[in-house]
């Protein structure tokens, strides 16, 4: 249930206030109907909040309609930075991690203060650095329910409840609660003295400790970037036919057997590319030139993709031989999980506006399109742990502390952040152009079924977008134009026809949204909305959200069977793991008619066409 | 040498679990073991029963781990994050592992792995798949040496647990 504190902006607006978290810099908002904001996870508020604490963000930290809880970040979470003050890639600052009650006492610059106060005002805290005492305020102040902890005291009497996973100053260094053993050192210090000295640590009990436990995060910078966000660089792409349900249905069966051949899916689906080392190289500088220049592609279809398919600023030189060897053999696969590719009717009765419609190349009765959705696979989580080890051993050059390891980062403007910025740049890319090869072997496929060209069945890129990315974006904050960098966490860009970086193809019409469902109920193709400028920086959902989690959809359905039951109703199935199939059944899913309908009351996108299963293809 | 812990020995007993509550979209194992190989050997299992039935894995031909790491956590990740490398960039899984773990010396003060994986190459007519598992996180990533009371016995017996988070 939604925190109390809570208000209502208007019928799918929902506001938490600076004051519901100590260390809030902007309130949160929320882009949800009452039932949608009913059904989200209590932990999506929590997040939230905790990224409207972030240094440099900007107006409001923003949840869209499918918002459910995420690591650090909701998934459905949208925030923008300002990229000199700001930080990139937040994933938030450390949260349900280690805390201590709140009783304890916190010395700050006006005496000793219960941990708790901090709730109602922000004030500067002491910390050490290189033995004296600083006095900073607190960036982020974090309040959870704990149900179990320590009680700890040492020789000359200092007693506190803290978490396991608190860490404490030992003479080796920061070290969690739960591995300080009896008899070890830790620092504490002497109010009447002022001076900090070692104190043996005599009693360190487990209780049951069902009440609420605090933490603060200290800014040691004030920009920095943390790289828990990007790291599968997932996106949507919808292809066009000039084909019909009539055409597709009585060869529905060939298609996806055809498919599944030519798309390498799931465990073990191996890439067919072969490329050399230069080859790779410049898929990540270049993403989809690449392949147009390759012959996987056609020159039109790059118009038709978020950045033109190639974000400019990658550099290939700082990617591991690691990452480069997942991508040589993962490049045009489609992996597994949520990835799928699917063929699609539009039926007339779903389709929401006409004119746009057609002019996105949706012109006849039941047309059939095919959805993609994936990422860049194990390349951009390799570079992501790279990353991530590199940072964890730079925080402390740069005095970073993050509580959270995932969290790990570094200044943007920094060596690391840099290079961590022209690495990510490379995984986007490459995801682009992992997209672009499975549309390639689409357009075979089709054109061997149907034998004619897929020219002349008129398979034109709709879009491609991504929905798990940063990028640096021009808004109006203040009424002055400014660049920042905005954040979307499983939400899905959606300029409206204003904007000047979509050309003259969208001018009319605004990007279109591509919005996966589930392989059950269906997806959408929406397009972005003038308003959405103003009021989630240019974002929207981009899908249902999962309200099921994949162990217990294991155990509910079985994936043979759920395959007939589809079958029966039309849609027939393809897929490399059976169990696999099972988790992603449409019951495990939101209901993606009320997430789009939300955004659409919000005035964010405009629904065109809602688009039916047919066939499916999954890892 | 007194540093050496002995190799594991393959146990009939599952000894890791798919946990609910801790991620929805994908999937959380809490994993024990009574000594580090033997943790490290489920962890491994662990990892390749989300993408294969382990029963349809032949142990065919080898694969060889070596790693050091100066604590136990990073270990363990880094010694995961090389299975899932070995399956990305070999097409190899394994259903049978044997590890030995060296504690940290007085000069040498890391942690070493030796892992031998026996499996083989993943055929798809063949093998009953799982999800392909993307990445190992270190969301919520633990790795614990704990005591536990034994029933009517004022025994102490110690057991290692981890939990570990697979993004899929």
């Amino acid at each position: 249930m939604p925190p109390k504190e809570i208000t209502k902006i208007n019928d799918t607006v929902w506001e938490l206030p600076v004051s519901y978290k100590a260390g809030m810099k902007v309130p949160a908002r929320i882009f949800a109907t009452e039932e949608l904001l009913n059904q989200m996870d209590d932990a999506v508020f929590n997040q939230l909040t905790n990224v409207a604490c972030l240094p440099g963000i900007q107006k409001y930290a923003y949840c869209m309609a499918d918002g459910h809880s995420g690591y650090g970040f909701p998934i459905g979470g949208v925030a923008a930075f300002d990229p000199e003050t700001g930080i990139i890639s937040p994933g938030g600052i450390g949260y349900d991690i280690n805390c201590i009650s709140g009783k304890s006492k916190i010395l700050t610059q006006n005496g000793v203060k219960a941990i708790k106060k901090f709730e109602e005002e922000n004030e500067a805290v002491a910390t050490l650095t290189k033995n004296k005492i600083t006095f900073t305020k607190p960036a982020a102040f974090m309040k959870f329910r704990k149900s179990s902890a320590f009680r700890v005291e040492t020789e000359t009497g200092n007693k506190i409840i803290a978490t396991g996973d608190h860490p404490f100053l030992t003479k080796i260094g920061m070290k969690k609660l739960e591995k300080i053993r009896l008899g070890e050192f830790v620092k504490v210090y002497d109010e009447d003295k002022e001076k900090f000295y070692y104190d043996t640590l005599t009693k360190k009990a487990s209780i049951d400790f069902d009440d609420f436990v605090y933490d603060f995060n200290l800014p040691k910078t004030h920009n920095f970037i943390a790289n828990n966000i990007v790291v599968s660089n997932c996106g949507m792409r919808l292809i066009n036919t000039n084909l019909t349900l009539k055409d597709v249905q009585p060869k529905i069966k060939e298609l996806v057997d055809t498919l599944y051949k030519l798309v390498p899916a799931g465990v073990g689906g191996k890439s067919t590319l072969h490329l050399t080392k230069p080859q790779l190289n410049e898929v990540m500088e270049n993403g989809v030139n690449w392949c147009i220049e390759n012959n996987m592609g056609w020159k039109q279809d790059k118009e038709r993709i978020e950045e033109s398919g190639c974000i400019s600023g990658g550099d290939s030189s700082k990617i591991s031989e690691r990452a480069m060897s997942r991508g040589f053999s993962q490049l045009g696969t489609l992996g597994s999980g949520n990835h799928y590719l699917e063929i699609q009717v539009a039926h007339d009765e779903n389709i929401f506006d006409t004119e746009i419609a057609k002019k996105l190349g949706i012109t006849q009765k039941d047309q059939i399109l095919v959805m993609v959705h994936c990422g860049s696979r194990g390349f951009g989580h390799q570079v992501g742990t790279d990353y991530l080890e590199l940072f964890e051993s730079v925080m402390r050059k740069y005095s970073i502390h993050v509580p959270d390891r995932e969290l790990a980062c570094a200044p943007f403007q920094s060596k690391e952040g840099q290079d961590y910025f022209k690495a990510m740049v490379c995984a986007a890319n490459l995801a682009f152009t992992n997209r672009q090869v499975i549309m390639h072997k689409i357009r075979e496929g089709f054109s061997q079924v149907f034998k004619q060209s897929a020219e002349n069945l008129g398979m034109e890129l709709v879009y491609d977008v991504c929905h798990n990315i940063a990028k640096l974006e021009e808004y109006k904050i203040d009424g002055k134009k400014k660049t920042l960098l905005v954040h979307r966490k499983g939400a899905t860009r959606a300029f409206g026809p204003g904007r000047k970086e979509l050309g003259s193809r969208f001018k009319e019409t605004g990007q279109p949204v591509i919005i996966g469902g589930s392989m059950e109920t269906g997806s959408y193709l929406l397009v972005g909305q003038d308003k959405s400028d103003d009021e989630t920086f240019g974002s929207t959902c981009h899908g249902a959200g999962r309200t099921m989690s994949r162990a217990q959809a294991k155990r509910t359905w079985r994936g043979e069977k759920l395959q007939s039951d589809m079958e029966k109703k039309g849609i027939y199935v393809k897929a490399v793991s059976m169990p696999g199939l099972a988790e992603e059944a449409g019951d495990a899913y939101k209901n993606v008619d009320h997430v789009v309908d939300a955004m659409a009351k919000a005035g964010i996108t405009k629904p065109v066409v809602a688009l039916k299963p047919l066939g499916n293809v999954k890892g | 040498m007194e540093n050496q812990i002995p190799i594991s020995k393959a146990s009939k007993k599952i000894n890791y679990k798919l946990i609910e509550g801790i991620t929805s979209a994908d999937y959380a194992y809490d994993i024990t073991g009574k000594n580090l190989p033997e943790l490290f050997e489920n962890a491994a299992l662990a990892l390749t029963s989300a993408m294969v039935k382990l029963e349809t894995v032949k142990p065919k031909t080898r694969k060889n781990i070596n790693l050091s790491a100066a604590t136990v956590d990073k270990l363990l990740y880094d010694f995961l994050d090389e299975v899932l490398f070995i399956k990305d960039t070999a097409n190899f899984l394994s259903a049978k592992v044997k590890i030995e773990v060296k504690n940290p010396g007085l000069k040498d003060k890391t942690y070493k792995l030796n892992a031998i994986l026996f499996g083989e190459e993943i055929d798809q007519s063949k093998h009953k798949l799982g999800n392909d598992v993307k990445a190992i996180t270190y969301h919520n990533f633990s790795v614990k040496e704990e005591e536990i009371k034994e029933k009517n016995s004022k025994k102490v017996k110690k057991s290692w647990v981890a939990r570990v988070v697979l993004d899929v």
